[in-house]
């Protein structure tokens, strides 16, 4: 049965994605309202902690996207998210007077990650560097950075009037402005902000995963000389599909100096290099609902462990890696959603007509 | 604890107590006052026959403890030095809780010498004689004793009527928890007063939180010096306080010229940055500079560098795991040049971590260690071990959080409320407290303390001697700059390249 | 050279003084081949004769030592792989290369563009899916058909490309003679719908059903070209390779 007319609603419910169909999308339009209500009922805290954890969903998503959808791993999403936060401290720490410095700063921000990300695929795609040395070559490059930055501590270390900081870190960090209300950390407009970003993100990912482009992604995952041998110019794309997953993390980088005004080195440290690989690892790579309800799992559970009981933190943290390498390689959600799904064949004529 | 007895002075602290209790002490008992005596007792029964009601105790809730936040590092790569903070401000607050507070209060600036040349008796016998020849020489003698009881009683448990409830989640060393949390005691538990950081990246990751919500917050750790902030206070050592005194010595003892090894990041650069400025003031030079990156610890290269350039003494500013070391491995390699440093031993106990010889030669300059032998020390070290006896060392920086938490019962006694704004005007009316280190006094231009400072030598066999002490060392530093957080209420940190003087010497290259 | 009846003549493919050599070993020796509009052209020759250097060199994963590839009248010899696909010329190779865990219908979405842009396409599409009978299979994963209906998959995913030039590599290696038979007649069909084809096959039975045309490669080299009677009845041809086989 043939939609054309509803074509969108095809592409969404594509098969790349976990959830479909019409109970799915009524659950996810529910949670999302409740989350653009919780305003209403939640404390200041509350709301501020919860766009701490959710500023990361962005970097998250991009990972998959990357990883989980055109197959190449990557340790440096953290190193776009920490140059996407230095760059729109430097540009708007000396755009202070300017009424919309601040966005300005944002856009450069991105545009910065981006265009790293864009000249290192250039040399790793193009060049035709193995798969498995990829994930080294970013992890490299974030201890690089991590290391120079760490050493700008003196007063020739400055762009404009704003200094690098060296291991100290860039402080008071303007907050995002429009006109005159101010995104800061503790404010309502960031927490809308931050699940604005990350609904927008997550839907507009959904549609490209779907889409025919997004297809050819996964072909290039699945076999890379057949992908070429069909007429994609599959270096190009690895090129465009590295430079978004690097933009989101620019993304979530802008929110997260926005909700703390400051950054410093050590956001590009091994720790940080990991994090995503772990969000997304454990939630299942090849779905982005898996990773962006990961993402804000463990980052929650960070940050009740720090909470209630510090010193045993990275022990569980460790055991939920190796439980979900041993016991659930696609990931945790993505293997539940599969034993759920197979119980209920008949939820599978509630999906659209997907041949073409 | 069976601390000797201090008299009680309400001058001391400047506030009298509000405890019904004590009023009933202080009340008269001549004629005419034996109508209001009889009504005062009648109303004093009444109200305590009140209160001793659970349902009108719970009713009121009259005396809601006050919220002391304390974010320090129990996990993570500092979490050596977290805990031993995190003890000292336990024990604190414990003393607090009970009764007891540091000696001291709203006085002129303290720190008169313990040693001083003491002039003689006039002459009462044949004075024509004694002052033609010109009188007796003078001798070094003590003047003033230091008291070896540093606790008085406070008159009351707690403060104001009201426990000190501490609130410590663990950032685990982590730079965005410090954050997180920090918005947590504010927005969440909301705390009276943040206590928080170990390392400079910590502090400074939450000072713009505690400024954007006019939080109290006190940082308790030697670093680098600059910060001039309204709203932080500084508790622990600055280069002004311990850079130069361990050059000055060192360079009486062992000559002039110097060789620095710096860790490469702010608080290695910074402390390299004061010792090229000093070293000319102070006849002295310094011949090579290294900054060894935080992930190095393999140190046979600036060995040998060491060993050629031949200096008469190291200055050491090396931190973290990686870079302790350096001192086995010189010592295999047989260097036996001395060192001066700001940071080692005193606050990550190198000298009980490894073996014999490694930290011989070793000199540090030390708002407090373990090793100190005044009387008080003993008592401190003695109730600290009472309540923590598996701490592995007393370090520096616990006595800091210490006295830090004392600080700030005694302000907010002296404030007579919790009111940030009001604490912050008390802390900056002049306070000093008799610290176990000796006396301490808070600066109110630059919210920074003063340091009774001594110089620790270590021995072949790892024991340590105090040579020499310096007991009174302003944080001059900033007000050169012309800070003064009274009049100018500001937020940042300063670098010695804002500095003109400094700015005089440029780095050299890379050793 | 015999012409099919239906091509104009209009040259499709025009490879002259092709050189390929790996080591010292020369895989393609000065070879000329020309090919015309609606031609279906089948390559022959006993094992190491060149022709699957000489499918590489055509589809762009070999560089020619000397030598230039004209297609439709353009010089192709530095075009990446990608670029001659779309340009029009496509290959089936013959070890199946299919994405083994994406369903049939993500297998052709990939190769096939847009699904709705172009109709006739999508027609031309469906029709050769139920001719070979793979219609009814969109949701099995690749990796789990059945060889031969890996190979026809292969097909389809070359056509999906909308290729002016099909490269056919061993076709029907594999299949039943029942299969090779199903497999002739669409190669056919194909061919009638003006799609210029060249295969390079073993299977003489193939060879027989659908060539109007071959073209025998020995040693790098053309050996002689012709109709399949023609060949058959070459003693030479005989001797080197319906000998040797």
């Amino acid at each position: 049965m043939e939609r054309e007319d509803k074509r969108w609603w095809q592409v969404l419910n594509g098969p790349q994605e976990l959830g479909r169909g019409r109970v799915f999308w009524c659950l996810f339009t529910f949670a999302a309202l409740g989350l653009l209500a919780y305003p209403f009922v939640g404390s200041v805290f509350a709301l501020s902690n919860f766009a701490n954890f959710c500023l990361y969903v962005p970097m998250g998503l991009g990972l998959a996207l990357l990883w989980g959808y055109s197959g190449v791993l990557s340790f440096g999403q953290s190193a776009f998210f920490a140059i996407a936060g230095y760059v729109y401290g430097i540009i708007s720490g000396n755009l202070l007077d300017m009424p919309g410095g601040t966005l300005l700063a944002a856009a450069g921000a991105i545009a910065a990650s981006a265009a790293i990300a864009a000249a290192f695929g250039y040399f790793v795609f193009y060049g035709q560097v193995s798969g498995w040395i990829i994930p080294l070559l970013l992890l490299v490059l974030s201890l690089i950075l991590e290391t120079f930055m760490a050493q700008t501590a003196g007063y020739q270390w400055r762009v404009g009037s704003v200094l690098l900081g060296g291991y100290n870190g860039m402080t008071n960090i303007p907050s995002l402005q429009i006109g005159s209300s101010i995104f800061g950390g503790a404010s309502i407009g960031f927490y809308y902000l931050v699940v604005s970003a990350m609904l927008i993100t997550y839907l507009g990912l959904r549609l490209l995963v779907n889409s025919h482009y997004g297809h050819v992604v996964t072909g290039i995952r699945d076999d890379v000389e057949r992908t070429r041998m069909l007429g994609y110019n599959v270096n190009l794309m690895q090129i465009q599909v590295f430079v978004v997953a690097a933009a989101l993390a620019g993304l979530s980088g802008v929110l997260y100096v926005s909700w703390g005004n400051y950054i410093n080195p050590s956001s590009m440290g091994l720790l940080p290099a990991t994090l995503p690989v772990i969000w997304t690892a454990v939630g299942g790579r090849s779905s982005l609902l898996a990773v962006l309800l990961s993402t804000v799992t463990l980052r929650w559970l960070a940050d009740s462990l720090a909470v209630k009981g510090g010193e045993y933190a990275f022990l569980i943290m460790g055991i939920l890696l190796l439980v979900t390498m041993l016991f659930f390689p696609a990931g945790i959600v993505v293997t539940l959603a599969r034993h759920w799904l197979q119980r209920k064949p008949e939820r599978r004529d509630l999906k659209k007509n997907r041949a073409p | 604890m069976n601390a000797k007895q201090c008299d009680y002075e309400a001058g001391s602290t400047g506030q009298l107590n509000s405890n019904p209790g004590s009023e009933v002490e202080h009340l008269e008992t001549d004629g005419e006052s034996r109508r209001s005596f009889l009504k005062k007792m009648i109303v004093a029964s009444a109200a305590t026959a009140v209160t001793g009601f659970p349902y009108t105790r719970a009713q009121a809730a009259e005396n809601p403890s006050i919220k002391f936040g304390l974010l320090e590092d129990r996990s993570g790569n500092f979490a050596i030095f977290g805990i031993n903070k995190w003890h000292g401000t336990q024990l604190a607050l414990k003393e607090i809780n009970e009764g007891w507070t540091l000696e001291g209060g709203v006085q002129g600036p303290g720190g008169p010498g313990v040693f001083a040349k003491v002039a003689p008796k006039p002459p009462t016998e044949n004075i024509k004689e004694i002052v033609n020849r010109g009188g007796d020489e003078t001798k070094d003698d003590t003047v003033w004793n230091e008291e070896d009881e540093y606790l008085v009683k406070s008159g009351e448990n707690g403060v104001l009527g009201r426990q000190l409830e501490l609130i410590s989640p663990d950032p685990e060393s982590d730079n965005s928890q410090f954050q997180s949390l920090a918005r947590r005691l504010i927005l969440e538990d909301k705390v009276d007063v943040i206590m928080a950081g170990f390392a400079s990246a910590e502090r400074e990751a939450i000072r713009p939180i505690m400024d954007q919500n006019k939080m109290l917050y006190f940082y308790n750790n030697q670093y680098e010096g600059g910060v001039a902030d309204k709203y932080t206070f500084c508790t622990g050592a600055i280069p002004e306080q311990q850079i130069v005194p361990v050059m000055q010595y060192m360079i009486k003892n062992f000559g002039p010229k110097i060789y620095t090894l710096a860790a490469d990041y702010n608080f290695g650069q910074l402390s390299a940055a004061w010792t090229r400025a000093m070293a000319p003031i102070l006849s002295a030079e310094v011949i090579g500079e290294e900054f060894i990156p935080l992930s190095v610890s393999q140190f046979a290269s600036s060995i040998s560098r060491i060993q050629e350039a031949k200096p008469d003494w190291l200055m050491m500013y090396i931190t973290g795991q990686n870079h302790s070391n350096y001192y086995p491995q010189a010592d295999a390699a047989g260097v036996k040049i001395p060192m001066g440093s700001s940071i080692n031993i005193a606050q990550g106990y190198e000298h009980r971590r490894f073996k014999a010889p490694a930290l011989a030669r070793f000199h540090v300059t030390a708002s407090y260690m373990e090793e100190i032998p005044t009387p008080r020390n003993r008592k401190f070290v003695e109730r600290w071990r009472k309540m923590f006896p598996d701490e592995p060392y007393m370090a520096m920086e616990g006595h800091s959080a210490y006295v830090a938490t004392h600080l700030y019962a005694k302000a907010v006694r002296l404030a007579g409320t919790t009111d940030k704004e009001t604490v912050i005007k008390a802390l900056e009316s002049g306070i000093g407290v008799e610290a176990p280190s000796g006396w301490v006094f808070m600066d109110p231009a630059t919210h920074h303390l003063s340091q009774y400072i001594r110089l620790a030598s270590c021995n072949e066999q790892h024991d340590i001697s105090f040579v020499t002490e310096w007991p009174y060392i302003e944080p001059w530093w900033t007000r050169r700059l012309g800070v003064n957080l009274v009049r100018h209420p500001e937020s940042k940190q300063y670098i010695p390249d804002e500095d003109p003087f400094f700015k005089m010497f440029k780095k050299k290259g890379k050793g | 050279m015999p012409t099919p009846s239906e091509s104009d003549g209009v040259v499709v493919l025009h490879a002259e003084n092709l050189t390929k050599s790996f080591g010292g070993i020369r895989a393609v020796d000065h070879l000329n081949l020309t090919l015309a509009r609606s031609e279906l052209r089948c390559l022959i020759g006993p094992n190491g004769a060149g022709k699957s250097t000489l499918f590489g060199l055509l589809s762009g994963l070999h560089r020619p030592d000397t030598g230039r590839i004209l297609f439709k009248g353009e010089d192709i010899t530095n075009l990446q792989p990608f670029q001659r696909v779309r340009k029009g010329l496509c290959q089936k190779f013959q070890t199946t290369r299919i994405y083994r865990s994406l369903t049939v219908a993500q297998n052709l979405l990939i190769a096939g563009g847009t699904h709705t842009s172009n109709r006739k396409k999508n027609e031309k599409l469906s029709w050769a899916l139920s001719t070979l009978g793979l219609d009814s299979e969109h949701e099995v994963s690749a990796g789990k058909l059945s060889h031969s209906h890996q190979q026809w998959l292969e097909i389809c995913l070359a056509l999906a490309t909308e290729p002016d030039l099909l490269l056919l590599d061993e076709p029907t290696a594999g299949m039943t003679p029942e299969e090779t038979a199903l497999t002739a007649q669409f190669v056919v069909n194909l061919n009638r719908q003006a799609l210029t084809v060249l295969v390079v096959e073993h299977d003489m039975a193939f060879v027989r059903y659908i060539a109007q045309s071959v073209t025998v490669l020995h040693y790098g080299r053309i050996f002689t070209e012709g109709s399949l009677d023609e060949i058959e009845s070459n003693q030479e041809v005989r001797r080197i390779y319906l000998g040797e086989s």
